[in-house]
């Protein structure tokens, strides 16, 4: 019995060593061969000799039994590796092969919205079995952090970069390349516009016999016509419309910036499905004449500032800008759709004149903007709805860290398509073993702070300082 | 290497230099002085923490610059602890540490706040780095009294350096369990997060192998007792250069080591 125990104490440090090194060697492969590595054959074997040597050592060394802290942590550490072993993917393999199980280890589902799926499909996407119930995804989000835009002021030339400024509400802070002093006085970081009088942007259609109505010029709003039979549609609502060139090469687009050129692009589609397109501008009325006699106007109200609107998730920013004595005082306020607002400097740079006016028109000359910064993902989530055969369905939202368990697996969120979110990848895993190896971590912990922590404290306060920490 | 001129730099840079002063006059024998220097230290590696805590409003464990702050910190309690229930000496050998591993927070280390991405966003965060950082400033201790015994074993004065290798035995004792804790939730962590409590990542490996010396050092000296002393210390000392293996590179987003951890660049 004597010689057993010393074979055996000299195999766990034998064992103990040869996993340390494994393991530094398994460092250096990376995740993916390590992993293939320490579930080799011959590993198995050393697995299972590990197992069976900590299983002996209860026959051999009665104090693992008689002492609770060192039964507890070698229990412990016995069900993790039995646990592990149970749970692994070659388990798996030998249980479907022998008893026709079919439970799979790990892999991936993939749903798109409003969608469901039981199909799991490995690193490859080919299936490698079905789930016992449905995943069904009714949403799929994301959400970020919030953070403030960026002030960024314009190079001057081509040869220079734009260059950020580092703002906060009330502080004074110098402008490279303009030489302007600007101040921030004050952030909304969800905002609306606030109108003179209340008033609402809207859009008046005056039909061929007279009459007329008007509507909020709010983006995707549709109106139907009777008379003729038309439907009318926002399709884009501009703060400063541009366009350059002519003809075939005419590019229309924003340039957003303070009491811009406001208009809407409105789609009118006929009856027999043929489908126009019209500016209409808040400056320029006459523009609005159809052919057919339909007369389209938009009145842009003017901005006298910003209020808060939790609804709208676009911020607004307060500046006044200071060069030689003069004095710019502007909101910069983010538009829909677009992920930056200009505030053109000529009018403070330059004396009051026609040249300095048509820079700001021309949106060249020296500028500031405000622009939407790189937001850092906070969370992705899946609503899901899962549901066996003949069983209640259970709805929850998954997200990292708070996976689904249901049907001997756990659903975790993996991945997302990167483009239009339109379908999430979830993993999943089989539950078998994990509880066993849960207990054996309780039990190993529990063990281990009992026999080195609780056990000489105790003895610490009973029997003084004889026994130390 | 870059110095840092800002408050959250010069707090630190404060604390180092406190530290440093600790170990001076501790080896000049002004040991009251010393032990004065060494709590002002603390302070002031505290505020660094806690300024740190409201200025990125997440607990500041997520980036090396932010753990290794919370190292410095842990320097103080550890050996106040450690000398009055273990009877470890050392406070030179201690401050000297807390400067070392608030160096790289110094003048290394990336200061720049950064949000938490979703998969830190866990209760198990802060519980699983926790017990990593104590059991670290612990067996780190460990290791200096392991050298000092090493060093002194050539001395005539035997006793002294068999009481070294016993507080070194006591000190592993109680990092060895902060250890576990930190494996084991890190383990309960990793399944909820990724899907498994395993997953031959590298740190995890690095982890498991530092693991692995100090359970091997136990079971040494189960079978041994004292009787190899030099034995028992150099495990001790090796358990330490494998928690600086586990605790730089494989954080540090390196080609050799990239895996789950790589989020303190």
């Amino acid at each position: 019995m004597k010689l057993f125990r010393r074979v055996l104490l000299w195999t766990v440090l034998g064992t103990t060593a040869a996993l340390a090194v494994l393991s530094v060697a398994g460092a250096f492969l990376g995740a993916q061969r390590a992993a293939a590595l320490f579930s080799s054959v011959p590993l198995i074997a050393f697995w299972i000799l590990l197992a069976g040597g900590l299983a002996a050592g209860f026959f051999a060394f009665k104090r693992l039994i008689r002492s609770p802290g060192l039964l507890s942590m070698h229990v412990g550490a016995l069900l993790i590796l039995l646990g592990s072993m149970y749970g692994s993917a070659k388990s798996h393999d030998v249980a479907s092969r022998l008893f026709g199980s079919r439970k799979v280890q790990s892999g991936y589902v993939v749903v798109r919205e409003g969608m469901a799926s039981n199909s799991i499909i490995d690193a490859e996407q080919n299936e490698i079995g079905r789930l016992p119930f449905s995943v069904h995804l009714k949403s799929f989000w994301i959400e970020h952090y919030e953070e403030p835009w960026n002030l960024i002021v314009a190079a001057p030339d081509q040869y220079r970069e734009d260059a950020p400024v580092a703002w906060n509400v009330g502080e004074e802070i110098e402008l490279p390349y303009v030489g302007a002093r600007l101040r921030v006085l004050d952030y909304i970081p969800s905002a609306r516009p606030r109108f003179a009088e209340d008033a609402k942007p809207s859009l008046k259609i005056t039909l061929p016999d007279g009459k007329w109505i008007i509507e909020d010029a709010q983006a995707d709003r549709e109106i139907f016509l009777e008379g003729p039979k038309l439907t009318l549609r926002i399709a884009h609502v501009f703060s400063n419309l541009r366009v350059v060139g002519s003809g075939e090469d005419r590019e229309v687009f924003d340039f957003p910036r303070p009491r811009g050129n406001s208009a809407l692009a409105v789609e009118i589609r006929h009856e027999y499905g043929a489908v126009g397109r019209r500016y209409v501008t808040a400056r320029f009325p006459m523009h609005g004449q159809d052919e057919k006699g339909l007369k389209l106007m938009y009145s842009y109200p003017e901005v006298v500032g910003a209020e808060a609107d939790p609804g709208t998730g676009l911020p607004a920013m307060h500046v006044v800008v200071t060069h030689g004595g003069k004095e710019l005082e502007d909101w910069l306020i983010a538009a829909e759709g677009a992920g930056v607002v200009y505030l053109p400097l000529a009018p403070l740079l330059y004396a009051a004149g026609s040249e300095s006016e048509a820079l700001v028109q021309s949106m060249e000359g020296p500028k500031l903007y405000m622009a939407k910064p790189i937001m850092p993902i906070s969370d992705f989530k899946s609503d899901v709805l899962v549901q066996e055969e003949g069983e209640a369905p259970v709805r929850k939202v998954i997200e990292l860290n708070d996976p689904l368990h249901y049907g001997g697996y756990h659903l975790y969120q993996n991945s997302y398509n990167p483009e239009d979110h339109s379908y999430t990848i979830l993993s999943v895993t089989s539950d078998s073993g994990l509880w066993v190896v849960y207990a054996g971590f309780f039990l190993l912990c529990a063990g281990v702070f009992w026999r080195l922590w609780l056990r000489p404290v105790a003895a610490y306060l009973t029997k003084g300082k004889r026994n130390g920490g | 290497m870059a110095v840092k001129m800002t408050l959250q730099g010069l707090l630190i840079y404060a604390a180092m230099l406190a530290y440093l002063g600790t170990y001076i006059a501790v080896v000049f024998g002004l040991r009251r002085p010393g032990k004065r220097l060494y709590l002002a230290g603390f302070v002031l590696a505290t505020v660094a923490f806690v300024y740190r805590w409201q200025h990125v409003r997440h607990v500041p464990l997520q980036n090396l610059f932010e753990v290794f702050i919370c190292l410095g910190m842990l320097s103080y309690p550890i050996s106040v602890l450690c000398r009055r229930f273990l009877g470890a000496e050392g406070i030179a050998a201690d401050a000297l540490i807390g400067f070392i591993v608030l160096f790289p927070a110094g003048f290394v280390f990336n200061a720049g706040p950064q949000k938490l991405p979703p998969v830190l966003q866990s209760w198990l965060f802060v519980p699983h780095v926790a017990a990593y950082m104590l059991a670290y400033m612990v067996l780190f201790k460990a290791s200096m009294l392991a050298l000092a015994q090493l060093v002194r074993k050539a001395e005539p004065n035997g006793d002294r350096s068999s009481t070294l290798e016993r507080v070194t035995y006591r000190t592993i004792c109680l990092g060895w369990p902060l250890l576990t804790l930190g494996l084991v939730l890190g383990a309960w962590w990793g399944k909820v997060a990724w899907g498994d409590y395993w997953n031959w990542d590298p740190k995890e490996l690095w982890s498991l192998a530092t693991w692995l010396v100090y359970l091997g050092y136990l079971h040494f000296r189960y079978m041994f007792g004292t009787r190899h002393p030099w034995v028992n210390s150099t495990l001790a000392v090796c358990g330490a250069m494998f928690v600086v293996l586990t605790l730089l590179p494989a954080n540090l987003a390196s080609r050799l080591f990239q895996g789950l951890h790589s989020y303190g660049t």
